[in-house]
């Protein structure tokens, strides 16, 4: 075996170091006991679960993959519990969703051709108290939602799906992203316009197609 | 800085309001929510939690409400200690242990689940082990096995698997992959239902493959086809095409 070839400072689980926002100095809380991190692990987890969840959703991580997705940046969070600072689990755990729907997405953009199975974890997840019909259209928007993002780069997509389906604040965007405010504004300005003009070619043939 | 107006408050198409507004309709499941929790350990601190913050709000705003719950949780407490009495009994019944023998049980791998697939392995790390005198011992038996079947998992946290692999890690990290897939068999023996089989089978292929045996390689390689076969987006499965692509270097 190589010399290093496996560092303890170079997780051997994969994906896990692109995987893993870096921690900076100031952000580090070296003395926080185990118990203390479980318990700030379980709030975490309680007030981010589902935003986690879908926010890796809406950066194109499929629906059969996001269980493990989510469950991956928990898992990263758990593990480097005692290293974040108060106040700031919500931005970890972004970044780690981002870095692993980054990560996701490539690995389906190796794997591509295979058919699309969103629509059968769809259906398998619907909302019991939905009618069927309504969750074929849910899961029909869903899947245009996804269409029409897909046109973002994963960056301008972070701070539009923030902005304009979770309603955080600028303010929060900047802190979960770690980007000045003015970059926010910017990405969300340009995420608009993309935004803007897929639903526009989406609706193109519906107004105009037919003669 | 409040930003511009949101899209959904004003200027939107419907399309468009439609689709931001879908956004948020879809979750994870409730069962998935459960599982995490406790696969991560925290569905009996949050419990406490709860009750914590229970008892607390009931002291607040009154104090017969107080005892209310004070009677309420002593009356969980007497039934969480019944059960858990119950379970200690039948796990005590079974021999806690076990028989050192140097013959590996023929069917661990059957026990061997990938926690992203479920999907069975096909390779038994315990019959990779190395018989070597730093090893004298294989600390599986068939006994073993039923012990290992047993609804250990349920009760093991996240934190003890994590620390078991850390362990598998520290003997890569030494350059010694029989001690890794020894100290995998154990990890198999412990956690039946693998929360982290996906990060094991990454890790069994690596010692496998570091081992030099070239049966231990193939085995490696084989093991890394078939998981990148069964989960091709896993996050896993770059990293195993890498090693498989690593293992054909001359």
């Amino acid at each position: 075996m190589r010399p290093g070839f496996y560092s303890m400072a170079t997780p051997v689980v994969v994906g896990e170091k692109d995987s893993i926002p870096p921690v900076s100095p100031a952000d580090s809380v070296e003395t926080a006991s185990g118990a203390a991190s479980k318990d700030r692990l379980a709030r975490a987890f309680e007030q981010n679960a589902v935003f986690i969840w879908r926010s890796l959703r809406r950066l194109g991580v499929p629906r059969e993959a996001a269980d493990d997705a989510t469950q991956q940046v928990f898992l990263v969070a758990a593990r480097r519990m005692h290293e974040i600072s108060e106040g700031k689990e919500r931005a970890f755990l972004f970044q780690s969703a981002m870095r692993i729907a980054m990560e996701v997405r490539r690995e389906l953009s190796v794997a591509r051709g295979r058919a699309d199975s969103d629509e059968g974890g769809l259906l398998e997840r619907a909302d019991p108290a939905v009618r069927p019909d309504e969750a074929v259209d849910q899961q029909r928007t869903l899947r245009v939602l996804g269409h029409v993002l897909e046109s973002m780069p994963i960056e301008r997509r972070a701070a539009f799906v923030l902005y304009e389906i979770e309603g955080i604040t600028m303010a929060e965007i900047a802190s979960l992203l770690q980007i000045p405010m003015g970059t926010v504004a910017s990405r969300l300005r340009l995420a608009r316009e993309d935004f803007r003009a897929a639903v526009a070619r989406l609706e193109r043939p519906l107004h105009g197609g037919v003669k | 800085m409040n930003g511009p107006t949101r899209l959904l408050e004003e200027g939107a198409t419907e399309t468009e309001r439609d689709l931001l507004r879908a956004g948020l309709t879809d979750g994870p499941s409730a069962s998935w929510m459960r599982d995490t929790r406790a696969a991560l350990g925290l569905a009996t601190g949050l419990a406490a939690a709860s009750t914590i913050a229970s008892v607390a709000a009931a002291a607040k705003w009154s104090a017969p409400l107080f005892f209310k719950w004070l009677g309420a949780l002593l009356a969980a407490a007497v039934v969480v200690a019944s059960l858990t009495f119950v379970v200690r009994r039948r796990v005590t019944a079974a021999p806690e242990v076990l028989p050192v023998v140097d013959d590996p049980p023929p069917a661990t791998s059957q026990r061997r689940r990938i926690a992203a697939g479920a999907s069975e392995s096909v390779v038994d790390p315990v019959s990779t082990v190395d018989e070597s005198p730093e090893s004298p011992s294989v600390e599986s038996t068939p006994a073993t096995a039923r012990h290992a079947e047993r609804p250990l998992a349920a009760t093991k946290t996240l934190s003890a698997e994590v620390a078991s692999l850390d362990n598998v890690r520290h003997y890569l990290v030494a350059d010694n992959p029989a001690g890794a897939l020894r100290a995998l068999a154990k990890y198999h023996a412990s956690f039946p239902a693998q929360l982290l089989g996906p990060e094991a089978t990454v890790l069994e292929v690596q010692a496998l493959m570091a081992d030099g045996d070239p049966g231990h390689r193939a085995r490696g390689i084989a093991l890394a086809r078939r998981f990148v076969k069964m989960h091709p987006t896993s996050p896993h499965a770059s990293q195993l095409e890498a090693l498989i692509s690593k293992a054909h270097e001359p």
